[in-house]
This record gives structure tokens, C-alpha cells and sequence, in this order.
């Protein structure tokens, strides 16, 4: 059975499938001369109906798949969202310091666990400095441990915290990044700001040119790999660097490498 | 363990010592090699008896980390310590293989921020999986 859809002149086949409830627009074309003309759309509606055309018209797998891919999708950016606005709350009542745990929704079914993550801010004060210690621990439900959700999820969770990408360290499923004390006071404002536009943030790449090893370089830059520059931080070498200041560090140190 | 000050040396002088050690053997120079490569790339050199201990406060400043956070790795067994009384020592060798992973660990998620693009289409196939 199909169901009609107007618009102006266009009309529109929509066809329900009976298994999952979805409406298929399979159909469509002008309504022309008072339904006479050869090409207007009922007529064709009823010669591929007579010739049996008309099954040829109904979703087939890869249109199915299409669908199913849309809709993951759409979940992927609003699961997103929602890690966004947990990882927001949670990084409210520890920004002066304390730990707090909560659970990361699962992308699919609010029901089942996709996994935990504590987040612990100190206040560190020695005597030349004062800094922010911020440790991030993940632990993912087995099914997703080292998946793309799971790195998605992760990735979301950092940036939520603190969007510059080399300041963020890791050992296994804990990630630490040092920074200036108040920053995480500063970060709560601007995510609000970011989740309250309906957006995900985004991090920072890298912003400065590193030294590092040419050897690698073009390999590392077409494959996506990770190189170690001269100051110890790890980068994919994907930027132009000719328009980025240089690391100072790096550069102290290669100033004194032998000519 | 003992830090080596390799600054006050002029950096030709270490090319002349890969020059001597080519002339010994390639072996001596592999090892010669290992020194002066690091030494090029701007790590800082160490050595250490393989008996060598730290304090906590010695290796949470090697590692560049607060000693609260190196007190977790210890007490979640992240980094194998011995105790000596009440107090904890980390053996260098320890040390060197938790500096090890940290550094395959950091690069992977160098290349995870790097490929987000790539992560997400990846990560929809797996969502499209789950419903």
C-alpha cells in the first residue's frame, strides 16, 4: 500500500514498512494535465504497478544500512552532547580540588554500562610553583575497551576538560594534563557556554612547529603516526608548521645539536 | 642513579667519538651510537646500577608527576616498588619500564586526537552494530 504526500505539484509515494514501523518516501513526481499526461504521476504509480516495477522500488539493504548508519549518526552527536553536559557537572564540584566518579552513558541503551570515569583536581603549591594536577581515569565495560566508541568516548571526556591536545599525558586508562591554577574554574563557564549552543567543543592541536626527527616525517604524516619531537611530547606531523611559532624548547635543544 | 651532564660538552667532540668508535668495531660504535642519539635528540642521560633504588619524591620528579599521583600508581601496582621499613623504594629498571609504556601510551593518544575524524565514521559502524 502506498501513501500519498503533496506539495505543491510534486506528490510523493510513501511506502511503511510493517516489520519496523519506518516511512519510505519511494516515489515521487509532478502531478501533470489533470492527471492525462503521460508523465504525470499517478499514471506512472499505476503502469509500474501493472508491470510489477513498483516492488523494484522498495528499500533494499544497502537503503536499509544507509538508514541504520543516518540514525547512528544522529545518536553519536547527541551521546556526545550528553557525555559533554556529565563530564560539565562533574568537572563543576571538583574544580577547586576534590575527586568525584561518574558513570558514561551508553550510546545505545541508557539500561546497560558502557563505563565509569573518575576525576580527580589538586591543587598542588611548591614552593617555586603552584599548579593544577588533573587526573582523568577511565574504566571502560570490556566489550568497549580500546573500540572507536571507547576512544570516542574518551577523546569527548579530555577535550570536555581541557582542549589542548600535547598537554594531555597518559599511562593505560589514566590521562593527567598539568595547568595554571583557576583554569578549571575558567574551563566550566566556556563548556557551559559550548553545551548551551547545542555544540560539541573541539581541542586544540598542537600550535607550535617541533623539532623532530626527519626520517620519519613523511611516513608519520601519511600514515597518521605519531612522532616524538625534541621536547618530549608526542604529535601527528599533519600542520603546516612553516606558519606556526616555533617550541622554544625544541629549539634550545637543537641549537645545540652538532652541525 | 646518577644524571649525566652531557652540556658541557661541545657537540663535535661527540662526533669524534663515533668517528674513534667506528675504528674499534661496530659493535663499540652501536654502543657509542646509543649515547650520542640520545644525546642529539635532547634526552636527558642516566645511569643507574641495575640495583638502583629511588625515593617516591625522587621518582615523581624523574617522571614530572606530583607524588600524590605516583603514590596511586604504586598502590595500584602500576609501578612494582619494594619496601625498606615503612618507606617505599622504586627500583630504576622499574622506573625505566613504566617510562617505556608511558611513551607508547602517549603516542596513541596522539594519533587519537589526530584522526577524530576517522574515530567518529569508525565509531558510527560500531553504534549501527548496537541497535
Amino acid at each position: 500500500m502506498l501513501f500519498e504526500i503533496k506539495s505543491g505539484q510534486w506528490r510523493g509515494g510513501v511506502w511503511i514498512d510493517p516489520e519496523t514501523g519506518v516511512f519510505w518516501l519511494i516515489a515521487a513526481g509532478l502531478a501533470k494535465g489533470g492527471h492525462k499526461d503521460h508523465d504525470d504521476f499517478y499514471e506512472r504509480v499505476k503502469r509500474a504497478d501493472q508491470s510489477g516495477e513498483i516492488d523494484r522500488w522498495l528499500p533494499t539493504d544497502d537503503d536499509r544500512r544507509q538508514l541504520k548508519r543516518e540514525t547512528a549518526a544522529r545518536m553519536l552527536t547527541d551521546w556526545e552532547l550528553n557525555l559533554q553536559r556529565v563530564v560539565l557537572e562533574a568537572l563543576r564540584t571538583v574544580a577547586e580540588g576534590g575527586t568525584t566518579a561518574f558513570a558514561l552513558p551508553h550510546p545505545a541503551d541508557p539500561a546497560k554500562r558502557f563505563g565509569e570515569c573518575t576525576l580527580t583536581v589538586a591543587q598542588v603549591h611548591e614552593p617555586d610553583f603552584e599548579y593544577e594536577e588533573t587526573v582523568v581515569e577511565i574504566d571502560l565495560a570490556n566489550e568497549f575497551c580500546g573500540s572507536n566508541l571507547g576512544w570516542q568516548a574518551t577523546i569527548r571526556v579530555l577535550i570536555s576538560i581541557s582542549p589542548p591536545e600535547t598537554s594531555w599525558d597518559r599511562f593505560g586508562d589514566s590521562y593527567s594534563t598539568i595547568s595554571e591554577l583557576k583554569s578549571h574554574f575558567l574551563r566550566v563557564d566556556e563548556l557551559q557556554a559550548i553545551t548551551d549552543r547545542g555544540q560539541v567543543a573541539q581541542s586544540d592541536p598542537n600550535d607550535m612547529a617541533h623539532y623532530t626527527h626527519k626520517n620519519n616525517l613523511a611516513l608519520s604524516s601519511v600514515e597518521g603516526l605519531g612522532v616524538r619531537s625534541m621536547c618530549g611530547i608526542y604529535f601527528v606531523p599533519y600542520q603546516d608548521h612553516e606558519s606556526r611559532p616555533k617550541c622554544p624548547v625544541c629549539e634550545e635543544r637543537y641549537l645545540k645539536l652538532p652541525t | 642513579m646518577r644524571a649525566i651532564d652531557t652540556s658541557q660538552v661541545p657537540a663535535e667532540q661527540f662526533d669524534q667519538l663515533e668517528h674513534a668508535a667506528a675504528k674499534i668495531s661496530p659493535e663499540m660504535l652501536d654502543v657509542i651510537r646509543a649515547l650520542t642519539e640520545s644525546v642529539r635528540a635532547g634526552a636527558e642521560i642516566a645511569a643507574f646500577e641495575p640495583t638502583a633504588a629511588l625515593t617516591p619524591n625522587e621518582a615523581a620528579d624523574r617522571l614530572g608527576m606530583s607524588r600524590t599521583h605516583l603514590y596511586k600508581l604504586l598502590d595500584r601496582g602500576e609501578i612494582a616498588f619494594d619496601r625498606v621499613g615503612r618507606d617505599r623504594r622504586i627500583p630504576a629498571a622499574e622506573l625505566v619500564k613504566f617510562e617505556r609504556r608511558r611513551q607508547s601510551d602517549r603516542r596513541e593518544l596522539a594519533e587519537r586526537f589526530a584522526s577524530q575524524q576517522q574515530s567518529r565514521s569508525a565509531a558510527i559502524d560500531e553504534l549501527a552494530d548496537l541497535f
